[in-house]
């Protein structure tokens, strides 16, 4: 609120002191986005107002029954919108030729803020398709490329939509494939044997988002000798393309799961599945680096999804404290309410900034794609945490809007590599550098 | 994993070991019956039979019966504080905080009523079943501390009761509502409603985050009439019973939270201890170590805080340092116990996260606890107004 004394007041200074004094009633959200350049601005407000039609009207029942969400019609309409095909640039795909190499890790996070902002677990339904097709493009590879990505990016881009998905975790191995300490003595089970014409997978994968829908999945396996060697994770594993239909490949159970409950978290099961060698993405044994590189990509997006579910309780808790009377005052005037509230403004600010920072580490860096998840994750409890407090009973109700983001939050503590273990990933990146630690051979 | 340290070995008796061991025998029973299959939240309809044979065995605190000595906030707690009852809540939210929740809710009700005596008991009821109640108070707006909710609430004006009271806890479809309301004069009167009442509508509250076997309602009264013989206390005495009714509520969610998070570490640890990764168990990491190491740390400090005072009488506390000591409770309890069950479920990483495991539900358990009844804020800024300990 501006009073009409500094109005006046401010009237008074020179024509420059005027221009340098912001007095316009404008939104965080329009400031901030003022500041990118006009194509990423634009983005974010197509991501906002998607968000809101297509997300908005889906959000509570897919939360409250997830068996009985079917997320076909939001993927066809993601995929008439563009938002499933920007990994490329036209023809194949929606991206801006000019936002191609420095920006769409930019256009990934905005994306991912504005959908989870409305719901996290729709939105995750949606971003897992750039999950699972990162190791296509991250590969290098063109054959990958061409054969997966381009008709995968052209039939979104029609408005077919096609699901790709991301399968490294199993079951007894979750962090262990996210870490270089634990991948030398990961349990992983998951393997790939060669045979004439291509390779056979059997193992089992859980946890992964959008298993039960993928029209194909990218699967991290360990390629085996005959003579019976301990397959290891940093020497062995290959990344394969498995498409849906493949005999032998199924997909079991979805988890009942705290939160992000509309996207999928699905059991795959590779029962001895062929696949030709032409459905190898990249080289044998090159799968170490690329889930490490996805991964440093991925991570950045992930701390946006955070973002999105703080801001998500952070206008929860506003809207109930403007519309909440107490003592005959709207609760919104009380000044511990403001103190409260204010700090979940400038936590997810603060926690913004820092993707918006990371972001443009291009290529994306571990050590700083680690900090952002971390940090933005746990921010992301704190400020859902503290809204409930704010709301008090009301908070805990389902109808208040902020008990759903922490459930949904809790999660960016745990995917993507556990906090702890991206904390550690951090000291690992920077180990010879900023840590000044002893070279490793 | 600490054992419930209810009262130190030489001042609990025979009688609160007795009860404590029959407090065992039911939370064994109702987690065969809640959790026999895969659920979230259990099998809800095991609560009501699971409600009727904790009242069976004396559980379920009764104003008007002799049972109700020992049952949760009964009279025990006049002379012999708290510590009973924090041991039994403590103990029951091993297996779930929203039973827990139930019998503590019919115990404040019984409080609040202050055993005066239940004149209106249904001429067929049992002797042996006290009929279930809820306490209609919203604290801190129950409070007189609270300048901002001087207008909240229930009002008694002459023999009318209007206005409404958010958020009662009860066991199940409650017989009758403890009401907490405000008089003309700015003092109390607590009265016993019999359901239904002419006037009074119970309203659930909707699906909340945790404590789901435990129903929540809005008590709403329009011109309710309110018999002589239906008030139980005034002035002072009401008061009393308010305020003791208000910090007992608070005392027993802390006590509800340190069982969901000692029961959560305790599962966290077992874990631990199978569960390989690097070659070894996690438990050997210290990642995870620091993660349990934590939670042990915050549930010590609860534990201290909570047992502070809980061998004193209830008779014997002034109401504001009783009210003092629940504040810091409930708040501690929040952060601390949430903390704790946070830690516990990080450290089985994915597998924590999906209802499978049943941590999940004790992180959304604790979540509604931190704010049953009064957000942090409000209890802070309640406690300030309290003034400094004498």
């Amino acid at each position: 609120m501006i009073t009409a004394e500094l109005r006046h007041s401010a009237a008074l200074l020179a024509p420059l002191g005027r221009a340098l004094y912001d007095l316009d009633a404008t939104t965080l959200w329009e400031r901030e986005t003022a500041t990118l350049p006009r194509s990423l601005a634009r983005r974010r407000r197509a991501y906002r107002d998607f968000a809101r039609r297509e997300l908005g009207p889906r959000a509570a029942a897919a939360d409250l029954d997830p068996a009985g969400y079917d997320p076909r019609p939001l993927l066809a309409a993601a995929a008439r919108a563009g938002l499933q095909s920007e990994m490329l640039p036209a023809p194949f795909g929606t991206m801006p030729l000019g936002s191609l190499l420095r920006r769409s890790l930019f256009h990934e996070s905005l994306k991912a803020e504005e959908l989870s902002t409305v719901c996290a677990g729709l939105g995750l339904g949606l971003l897992a398709h750039g999950l699972g097709t990162a190791p296509l493009l991250l590969s290098g590879d063109p054959t990958a490329i061409r054969r997966w990505l381009l008709p995968l990016s052209r039939d979104n881009r029609a408005g077919r939509p096609r699901l790709a998905a991301f399968a490294i975790t199993e079951p007894a191995a979750g962090s262990d494939v996210e870490d270089s300490e634990g991948a030398g003595s990961a349990r992983i089970g998951t393997t790939a044997r060669r045979v004439p014409g291509g390779y056979r997978i059997s193992g089992q994968k859980v946890f992964i988002t959008g298993g039960a829908h993928a029209d194909l999945v990218t699967v991290f396996a360990s390629l085996v000798e005959d003579h019976g060697t301990r397959p290891r994770v940093d020497r062995d594993w290959t990344c394969f393309v498995v498409e849906r239909g493949t005999p032998g490949f199924t997909s079991g159970r979805s988890e009942h799961k705290l939160g992000q409950r509309a996207a999928d978290a699905t059991e795959l099961f590779f029962d001895d599945v062929f696949v030709p060698e032409s459905h190898r993405v990249g080289a044998e044994r090159s799968g170490w680096a690329l889930n490490r590189n996805v991964l440093n990509y991925s991570r950045i997006p992930v701390g946006a999804i955070a973002v999105g579910i703080a801001r998500g309780a952070t206008e929860a808790a506003t809207e109930h404290c403007r519309s909440t009377t107490l003592g005959g005052r709207p609760l919104l005037s009380y000044q511990e309410v403001q103190l409260a509230l204010a700090d979940l403004w400038t936590e997810t600010m603060a926690m913004r900034a820092m993707v918006w920072q990371g972001a443009r580490h291009v290529p994306a860096t571990q050590g700083v794609s680690s900090a952002v998840k971390t940090f933005c994750g746990d921010r992301a409890v704190a400020v859902s945490t503290r809204a409930i407090e704010l709301l008090a009973d009301h908070g805990a109700h389902t109808a208040g809007g902020v008990e759903k983001r922490l459930r949904d939050g809790r999660l960016n503590q745990i995917y993507e590599g556990t906090n702890q273990l991206n904390r550690l990933a951090l000291i690992e990146s920077q180990w010879e550098t900023d840590l000044g630690g002893p070279r490793v051979a | 994993m600490t054992t419930v340290a209810a009262a130190p070995a030489e001042e609990t008796t025979q009688a609160e070991r007795s009860l404590l061991e029959v407090v065992d025998h039911f939370t064994a029973l109702a987690g065969r019956r809640l959790f026999a299959e895969e659920s979230p939240d259990g099998d809800l309809a095991a609560v009501d039979p699971l409600l009727s044979r904790a009242a069976e065995i004396g559980l379920l605190a009764d104003p008007a019966a002799e049972s109700g000595t020992w049952g949760a906030w009964g009279t025990h707690a006049d002379d012999g504080g708290p510590a009973l009852t924090l041991a039994m809540l403590r103990h029951l939210a091993r297996t779930c905080a929203g039973l827990a929740t139930t019998v503590h809710a019919q115990g404040i009700a019984a409080r609040l009523l202050g055993g005066t005596g239940s004149a209106d008991r249904d001429a067929g009821a049992s002797e042996q079943t006290p009929r279930r109640l809820t306490a209609a108070f919203t604290p801190p707006a129950g409070l007189p501390i609270d300048p901002r909710n001087a207008a909240a609430g229930l009002r008694l004006s002459g023999s009318v009761l209007t206005g409404d009271c958010r958020y009662s806890v009860a066991p199940g479809t409650p017989d009758a509502v403890a009401v907490a309301a405000r008089t003309e004069d700015g003092g109390w009167a607590v009265i016993e409603l019999p359901q239904p009442a002419a006037g009074m509508t119970l309203v659930p509250t909707g699906l909340r985050i945790g404590l789901r076997a435990a129903t929540f309602l809005d008590v709403r009264c329009e011109e309710t009439p309110v018999t002589d013989g239906q008030i139980r206390a005034r002035g002072a005495a009401a008061r009393t019973a308010v305020v003791q009714a208000v910090a007992c509520d608070w005392l027993g969610q802390a006590a509800i939270a340190l069982g969901t998070a000692e029961q959560a570490v305790a599962e966290a640890r077992s874990y631990t201890a199978t569960r390989v990764q690097g070659g070894t168990t996690i438990g050997h990491h210290p990642a995870v170590r620091l993660l349990l190491a934590r939670a042990e740390h915050d549930l010590a400090v609860l534990d201290a805080l909570l047992t502070r005072h809980a061998h004193r009488g209830l008779r014997g506390f002034e109401a504001d340092d009783l009210l003092r000591w629940a504040m810091d409770c409930r708040v501690a309890a929040g952060e601390l116990a949430g903390e704790a069950v946070t830690q516990a479920l990080q450290t089985l990483g994915g597998y924590g996260y999906m209802d499978e495991y049943g941590i999940s539900k004790r992180l959304r358990d604790v979540t509604s606890l931190r704010v049953l009844h009064g957000g942090p804020d409000q209890l802070l800024l309640a406690r300030h107004d309290l003034g400094e300990e004498a």
